[in-house]
Parts: structure tokens; C-alpha cells; sequence
């Protein structure tokens, strides 16, 4: 789909068309859930915080002037909402994270999947325990692959900014890493 | 900021493969001299390699079940967010508009506040006109000028009504005809009338109050009495000076209207 049939996409959805907008939410869907499962860690979370980021662009599309590209948009709603929803986790300190339970798992170096696991849930892990900007970066330049100038556009800060909170991001992520697959063996 | 630093915050984007091919080249550049970018690019090659590539995205970890009512579940959500909005009252609208739509709002209200001016500014000449309206048919005048005007002819003419009343030769005893005096007696009491309602002063209103009499009594004259009663009215005109106040009035007024003249050229010439 190329920039000017996604304009006028958009334009039809502004004028309603319930059609249009089923275009738009399964062209980004994915990206959304991954975005937002990069912040919640969980699938029930990522569920409904990209459902609702949707539902948000839906009453508030008219408000939608084309300054940014649409996805900016959608992912800064995702961002948002996300973080919005951390915060709520943490004031209400009920964690839903889908951590692994590494001492549950079968002690196999052997077997691809299980470590593969452990090391998922590390770096669920260590990414859940960083400063909040560092993880919003972290997981959208890092973990989804959005470019650093989309980066900066989503987060409102400059590119400098994003490289910065990214290498020390990286950093913390890589040291705990190591330290925790230390604990295991 | 060093060159060095600028290096190491593009070395991210050089292992994502990112850079523009310029900066891309640079940096390869910079790396073949560098031991400490170079191990920095292997440490993050391992980041990438040991957090990104092993797993699956997680929209990757469910159904196509899943994404096919993906969309279907946002609708219902809208659906029902929908129902559960308040029908929006006309005072909700009005303050949504000024809220959002300031300048819409400033300058529609600059309109109306400019209307009513203009409206206010109008109306406001309205009154003397219709006044004028009103007392038309005699044409009266508009200002103390005209006032002026009238009260000079009324004098005028009344010294003229009164000296002839007063050099008329009544010895003779033939038939005399007072009507055209009394048709110029009736018609001077009209203007009376007009006048006495009019902003005049003071000495002027007594003068028109007492020719006012007199012209009530010549008008009122019968031709078989006639004679009797104009030498009363004689009398009466000789014992209140009337004549001779009748010529000062009208002296004044004719003085004034000279004056209203002069002052009327020289603001011209000015």
C-alpha cells in the first residue's frame, strides 16, 4: 500500500467507513501487539492494550491531522496506553508478567527450547527492570525494529536521546543477563 | 561531542544495518582502526544475536483464529463504548466548540458585538427623526434657527396687522370690511398656537401671549359691530405698547438671524 492510498484510507475512515478501518487495524495489528507485549509481557495485556490503542484511533481519527505517518500515531497510542497500564500494575502491585519459572524448567543445555525459554525469560526479565524510557526504546528500537527517527517521533525526544537510552538500555540488559545465566549454572 | 562518541552511537544502527550507505562506509572506516568500537559491534552483534533472533515475535505465538476476530472484538468494544456515551447536551456542544474552536468562537463574537454597535449607532438617530415626522405637516423647523425664522415673521406680520388696525380711519360711517384682516388674524393665531409650544424666552412668550388677545379679538370681528370693537382693540394695543414691542421683537429676531448668517459665512470661509 503506498503513502497515498494509506491518505486515503484514512480519509474514508473519517468519513465512517467501518470498511476502511478493517483495512488499517489488520495492516497493523501485529506490529501494535508486538509493541505493546515488548512493555506488558504478557499476551492478556498485549491483547487488550492494542485492541484498545485501535479503539482509540477510531474516536479520535478526526483529530488525526497527517503531520506524523499514521503508524507513529497508532504506536505512540500503543506507548501510551502501555505505559499507562505498567503504572497501574505497579500502584495495584499485581504482576502479570509471563516470566518462566527457570527452577521449573528441565535442566537440558541439550535441548534448544528450554533454553531458549530461560533465555526469554531473562530478557523478559531484565527488561521489565528497566527505567521506563530505556524500555520503551529498548522495545521499539531494539525488540520491533522501528528506526531510530520513528523512535524519537513515538517517544517526543530527539534521535540522540534514543541512541543514548538504547546503548545504556543494551548495556544494563546484557549485564544482567550474564549475571542471571551465572545463577543458573 | 567527539568524533569517537558520534561513532559509537551509530554502531546500533551499523550492525541493524540501518545507516545510509555514506555513513555506513565511514564507520567501516573508523572500525578498521578502532579495538574499542570493534569489540563494542561484537558485543552488540551478540545482543542481537542472543535477544532478538532466537525468538518469535509474540503476534507470532497466537492463532490465525486469534487475528481473525481480532478485529471483530474491536468493534464490539466500539460498539458499546457508543452505548455508554450520554447523549451530548446543546451547553456540552457549546463548550466543546469554545474549547476546541477558540478562534471560531473569538471571531464570530466579534461580528455580533460589531452588529450591535453599528444597530446601537443607528437607532440612536432614530428618535429626532421620527419627532420630525411627526410634526410635519406645517414643516417645523429642525432647530432654534428656524424657531428664529418664524418668530421674525410672526412679529412682522403681526406689526403690520396692528399698524393698520391702528391707522384705520373708522369716522366715516360706511360699511368698513374686516375680512381679510380677520383671515390674517386667524391665521396669525395659528402660528400663535405653534409658537407658544416652542423654546422661546421668556419676554417673547408674554409678547405672543398678549398679541395673542388682540388677534383673537380682530379675528372674532363682526362687520355690523366692528367699528366698536376695533376701537377697543385700538386702545388696547395703544395701552400695552404692543406696537411698539411687536417692532423690538421683531428687530431682535431679525438682528439674530443676521448674526446666525455671519457666523454660518465665516465658518464657510474658514
Amino acid at each position: 500500500m503506498t503513502a497515498a492510498d494509506e491518505q486515503q484510507l484514512i480519509l474514508r475512515v473519517k468519513e465512517g467507513s467501518h470498511e476502511a478501518f478493517r483495512v488499517l487495524v489488520e495492516r497493523y495489528m501485529k506490529q501494535a501487539y508486538n509493541i505493546a507485549y515488548g512493555f506488558v509481557n504478557n499476551h492478556d495485556d498485549a491483547e487488550d492494550v492494542s485492541q484498545e490503542s485501535f479503539v482509540r484511533v477510531y474516536e479520535s481519527i478526526r483529530a488525526f491531522r497527517g503531520e506524523a505517518a499514521f503508524n507513529t500515531w497508532l504506536y505512540r497510542i500503543v506507548t501510551n496506553i502501555a505505559l499507562n497500564r505498567l503504572r497501574q500494575r505497579k500502584r495495584t502491585n499485581h504482576s502479570k508478567v509471563d516470566f518462566v519459572d527457570i527452577s521449573s524448567l528441565p535442566v537440558s543445555v541439550d535441548n534448544h527450547p528450554v533454553y531458549a525459554e530461560e533465555t526469554r525469560s531473562m530478557l523478559e526479565r531484565t527488561l521489565h527492570e528497566l527505567p521506563t524510557l530505556q524500555r520503551a526504546v529498548v522495545t521499539l528500537r531494539h525488540l520491533n525494529g522501528l528506526s531510530t527517527k520513528q523512535v524519537s517521533d513515538i517517544l517526543r525526544c530527539s534521535e540522540g536521546t534514543v541512541k543514548t537510552h538504547l546503548h545504556r538500555g543494551l548495556k544494563k540488559m546484557k549485564t544482567k543477563i550474564s549475571f542471571l545465566q551465572d545463577e543458573i549454572i | 561531542m567527539s568524533k569517537h562518541s558520534n561513532t559509537r552511537d551509530q554502531l546500533y544502527d551499523y550492525v541493524r544495518n540501518d545507516l545510509p550507505p555514506r555513513e555506513h562506509l565511514i564507520i567501516e572506516g573508523h572500525l578498521i582502526f578502532c579495538k574499542s568500537c570493534n569489540s563494542e559491534v561484537k558485543e552488540l552483534e551478540n545482543i542481537i544475536e542472543s535477544t532478538i533472533l532466537p525468538f518469535a515475535l509474540p503476534s507470532a505465538e497466537r492463532s490465525s483464529e486469534f487475528w481473525q476476530k481480532f478485529y471483530v472484538s474491536i468493534e464490539r468494544k466500539i460498539q458499546y463504548r457508543e452505548k455508554l456515551k450520554p447523549a451530548t447536551s446543546f451547553w456540552d456542544d457549546l463548550l466543546h466548540l469554545v474549547i476546541f474552536r477558540k478562534r471560531l468562537v473569538i471571531g464570530f463574537s466579534t461580528l455580533v458585538l460589531l452588529l450591535i454597535s453599528v444597530i446601537t449607532i443607528w437607532r440612536q438617530g432614530i428618535p429626532l427623526s421620527d419627532m420630525m415626522k411627526a410634526n410635519s405637516p406645517s414643516s417645523l423647523p429642525a432647530g432654534p434657527v428656524e424657531i428664529n425664522q418664524r418668530m421674525e415673521e410672526y412679529f412682522n406680520k403681526s406689526k403690520t396687522l396692528l399698524v393698520g388696525i391702528t391707522n384705520m380711519d373708522l369716522d366715516d360711517y360706511s360699511i368698513v370690511d374686516f375680512s381679510s384682516e380677520q383671515k390674517v388674524s386667524r391665521a396669525l393665531v395659528d402660528e400663535t398656537r405653534f409658537l407658544q409650544h416652542q423654546p422661546i424666552d421668556v419676554r417673547s412668550a408674554r409678547l405672543v401671549g398678549d398679541l395673542e388677545k388682540i388677534l383673537i379679538e380682530l379675528a372674532n370681528v363682526k362687520n355690523e359691530n366692528g367699528r366698536s370693537n376695533i376701537e377697543i382693540i385700538k386702545s388696547g394695543i395703544h395701552r400695552g405698547n404692543i406696537l411698539f414691542k411687536v417692532r423690538m421683537a421683531e428687530s431682535m429676531y431679525e438682528s439674530s438671524r443676521f448674526m446666525n448668517v455671519n457666523h454660518t459665512s465665516q465658518g464657510d470661509k474658514r
